[in-house]
């Protein structure tokens, strides 16, 4: 009676054993098998966009302006790489961003230093609430907005300052969170120290706090940087594009994204689109990089 | 490290050879006068040993309250524990060296036969000098850590002890005094050891009052006088 | 056979008038404390958690001002002139602060971290000046010798210890006329506390020492005053060798034998 008990014992609880064992693998091979396609399915984009722009990127990609359409097409008959580059779109991105960087870091940091030096009141709530809210506008509303406050009264036309302001807003509120979470993360002793050796207190903030928090600062506005980077449905109401390079900041401007879309929407220059977005993708991804590394960094 | 309890620690044993070179000179001074027949005192000299005994005092006083005070605030541990510790029997020990002077100073004027005193002044003054011989000795002992001088002061009271007893029959014995004198001076001897133990026994108890008042209100009362305390009012010394 | 501790220590520099301090509507942290502070002196406050001690030794330098809903009431003096009426710039190079966790700015270099109080302050000082303010203070704290080749790279290898002196020399680079320490050692291994311990009694010739800790055994080490301090009241303020071996108050004595802490 016991002796078949103890048997049946034994091959019940081995059976759940091997039960368990095949499980553990076949859940492994799961997890590993999708994410092989995750992470080939980067590859592929990667892969294709390198195939399909490489022969486009050479010393004029960077230097040259968009080709005209007729130049685009004389150039797709004849087999050749379409002349000219996106140099007024890469020029006319970085106005855009150091116009919105202007614009945005400094408030974006001082709201920050606000928040992290009021976390308590009730006043802090509410705006990080409509920070919160901000970052969840579509970007094409904010375009629309730009457009009512900058387009319309201020430039009378398209231009970059209007882009700059759009991108700004979009920036302000990643650049306000980031500044609030490397503020909050600076040891109060650090600035009891400060105080205790009579330093006013606006000059604790400005002369401690902040240099102590400063990697956090940096890698949260390069992310609000890379982010905007990419944006082109507010840039499409407000800067428009311009097919040479423009300095004038109450006018029209290019950019990167709205290059790749007017090459998307011109059969003779869809070639150029694949390059573009290499650029576009390597810009962002050396910037996020960039961010890692000075968080890590700080880290240690 | 540690410079305070280092500060303590040197202070104590500064006061402690000041006391202790205070003593010596107590029993020099009565050594002398043992040694030149004198019963009458100066009073030069009675002066100065009233007032060395009065140093005696306030050393063992401030030298008690010292040592107190650095277990308190430093905590020492280790030798500096232990010889504080015996710094501390010590000082108590030497006090009543003090004491013993000032018991010999008190007596010396009340000898009424100057002659029985000649006779046995010899053998006063051989234990006078064994015993300030071996006072010196184990106080040296202690300051220059020398286990030696220690052990042969500790050895040496027994024969000191046995020497005496024999040279003190002797000398009787040699006297020209009849047997019955002898045999009174004996017996008065005796007699008289036995009730300085008991006033011993006495002032110990004395002591041991002092102590716990002490423990109780933290008032170290040695070398001075006490009002009994009612419930309404602070003991006045 | 002593001379009197009053004879040895300068006359009061500071004088507690009175103090109380609530936050809130009712609750007191510091209920009206009143002590004569000693020059050149180390003085003790000392008491179980949540006594008030930290309140007070903060009401010195006014940081307590930095906690919401602080009222206080009372004065304190500093030879002569309340603090209350002055300006609170003014007030901390007069008296300065080192902190239970050691605070060396991060970003500055040791050099920088001694200067930082003139730097943050924008004082101005030529380079020979600031060089001799840097080489004396880090000499004070017996930390010259050892930073004395690394003093522009930022003081990451410096232990605890070495970090906490090296904001003490921070504090008297101000030469300021008196030094609070909040349990000043109470994040240090032994032998650091030891070192710093006696750098305290050095300092005290040249500067008035105030410092809270919740380590009795150090404030008989080395503070000549002791304060008790329970329930935000003034227990007891006597000499430290008094209070230690004869209290006056029958709740120093529990504290002292160890009936609560």
């Amino acid at each position: 009676m016991n002796h078949s008990m103890a048997v049946e014992k034994k091959y019940s609880s081995l059976s759940s054993i091997r039960y368990r064992k095949t499980k553990d693998r076949l859940f492994k091979g799961a997890v590993m098998f999708f994410s092989f396609i995750t992470i080939s399915m980067v590859f592929l984009i990667i892969g294709t966009l390198l195939i399909k722009g490489y022969r486009q990127i050479n010393w004029a990609f960077f230097t040259q302006v968009a080709p005209d359409t007729f130049s685009a097409m004389m150039a797709k008959s004849s087999g050749q790489i379409i002349p000219g580059g996106i140099a007024n779109g890469i020029l006319g991105s970085l106005y855009l961003v150091a116009i919105a960087s202007v614009l945005s870091i400094p408030i974006g940091i001082l709201i920050g230093v606000y928040l992290s030096e009021n976390s308590e009141k009730k006043y802090a709530g509410l705006i990080r609430d409509i920070a919160d809210i901000l970052q969840g506008v579509p970007s094409i509303v904010i375009g629309l907005i730009a457009y009512i406050w900058i387009v319309v009264p201020v430039t009378r036309s398209y231009s970059v300052l209007a882009g700059g302001v759009a991108l700004a807003i979009m920036m302000l509120p990643l650049i306000v969170r980031s500044t609030e979470e490397s503020l909050k993360r600076v040891p109060n002793t650090l600035k009891e120290a400060a105080i205790a050796l009579g330093t006013p207190y606006y000059k604790v903030i400005w002369r401690v706090v902040i240099p102590s928090a400063f990697s956090g600062l940096m890698s949260g506005i390069l992310l609000s940087v890379s982010r905007v980077l990419g944006e082109t449905a507010p840039l499409m109401l407000t800067t428009l594009g311009n097919p040479n390079i423009n300095w004038n900041i109450m006018k029209p401007g290019s950019a990167v994204p709205l290059l790749i879309w007017q090459f998307y929407n011109n059969p003779n220059m869809v070639d150029l689109i694949w390059s573009s977005t290499i650029f576009l993708m390597g810009f962002v991804l050396l910037l996020n990089l960039t961010s890692k590394w000075i968080e890590a960094k700080r880290k240690k | 490290m540690a410079i305070t309890k280092d500060n303590a620690l040197h202070a104590i044993l500064v006061h402690f050879n000041e006391m202790v070179k205070i003593v010596m000179r107590q029993l020099d001074i009565m050594d002398k006068m043992i040694i030149d027949h004198t019963i009458q005192i100066p009073p030069e000299l009675q002066k100065e040993i009233k007032e060395n005994e009065d140093k005696i005092d306030e050393y063992e006083t401030g030298l008690g309250n010292e040592i107190i005070d650095i277990i308190v605030l430093q905590s020492p541990v280790a030798s500096d524990i232990r010889k504080i510790m015996a710094a501390y029997q010590i000082i108590s020990n030497l006090e009543r060296i003090g004491d013993q002077v000032k018991n010999i100073d008190k007596l010396l004027p009340r000898i009424e036969d100057k002659e029985i005193y000649e006779h046995m002044v010899p053998v006063i003054s051989s234990m006078m000098a064994s015993s300030i011989m071996m006072v010196k000795r184990s106080i040296s002992s202690f300051v220059d850590d020398d286990n030696n001088a220690a052990i042969w002061t500790i050895k040496n009271d027994d024969v000191v002890d046995e020497i005496n007893h024999k040279l003190i029959q002797d000398t009787i014995q040699k006297s020209h005094y009849p047997n019955d004198i002898q045999h009174l001076l004996f017996t008065f001897i005796n007699v008289n050891s036995i009730i300085s133990n008991i006033e011993r026994i006495a002032d110990h108890a004395t002591n041991i009052a002092e102590a716990s008042i002490y423990a109780n209100i933290g008032e170290n009362l040695r070398h001075s006088k006490v009002v009994f305390r009612d419930s309404d009012s602070e003991p006045k010394h | 056979m002593k001379e009197t501790e009053e004879e040895r220590i300068a006359p009061p520099v500071m004088l507690i008038d009175n103090i109380s301090i609530s936050y809130g509507d009712d609750k007191y942290a510091v209920k009206n404390v009143s002590a004569k502070i000693l020059g050149n002196s180390i003085t003790a406050i000392m008491g179980p958690s949540g006594c008030g001690k930290t309140t007070l030794l903060r009401a010195i330098n006014r940081m307590h001002e930095l906690y919401p809903n602080i009222h206080t009431k009372g004065k304190i003096w500093l030879n002569g002139n309340n603090i209350y009426d002055m300006p609170t710039i003014n007030l901390r190079r007069k008296i300065g602060m080192v902190f239970q966790r050691p605070n060396p700015f991060p970003t500055l270099s040791i050099f920088d971290n001694v200067i930082a109080g003139y730097k943050l302050n924008g004082i101005h000082l030529k380079k020979s000046e600031r060089e001799e303010i840097v080489e004396t203070s880090l000499k004070d704290v017996a930390l010259w010798d050892e930073v004395k080749d690394s003093l522009h790279s930022k003081g990451n290898f410096l232990s605890g210890g070495q970090q906490q002196r090296l904001c003490i020399a921070r504090t008297i680079a101000f030469r300021p006329e008196v030094i609070l320490l909040d349990e000043p050692t109470s994040a240090l291994d032994p032998i650091s506390t030891a070192k710093i311990e006696d750098l305290l009694v050095g300092l005290k010739k040249n500067y008035t020492i105030i410092m809270v800790t919740h380590n009795m055994s150090q404030a008989a080490r080395i503070s000549d005053k002791s304060m008790f301090m329970y329930l935000g009241e003034l227990v007891e303020y006597d000499n430290t060798q008094k209070m230690f071996t004869t209290p006056s108050d029958p709740r120093t004595e529990a504290y002292l034998t160890g009936k609560f802490g």
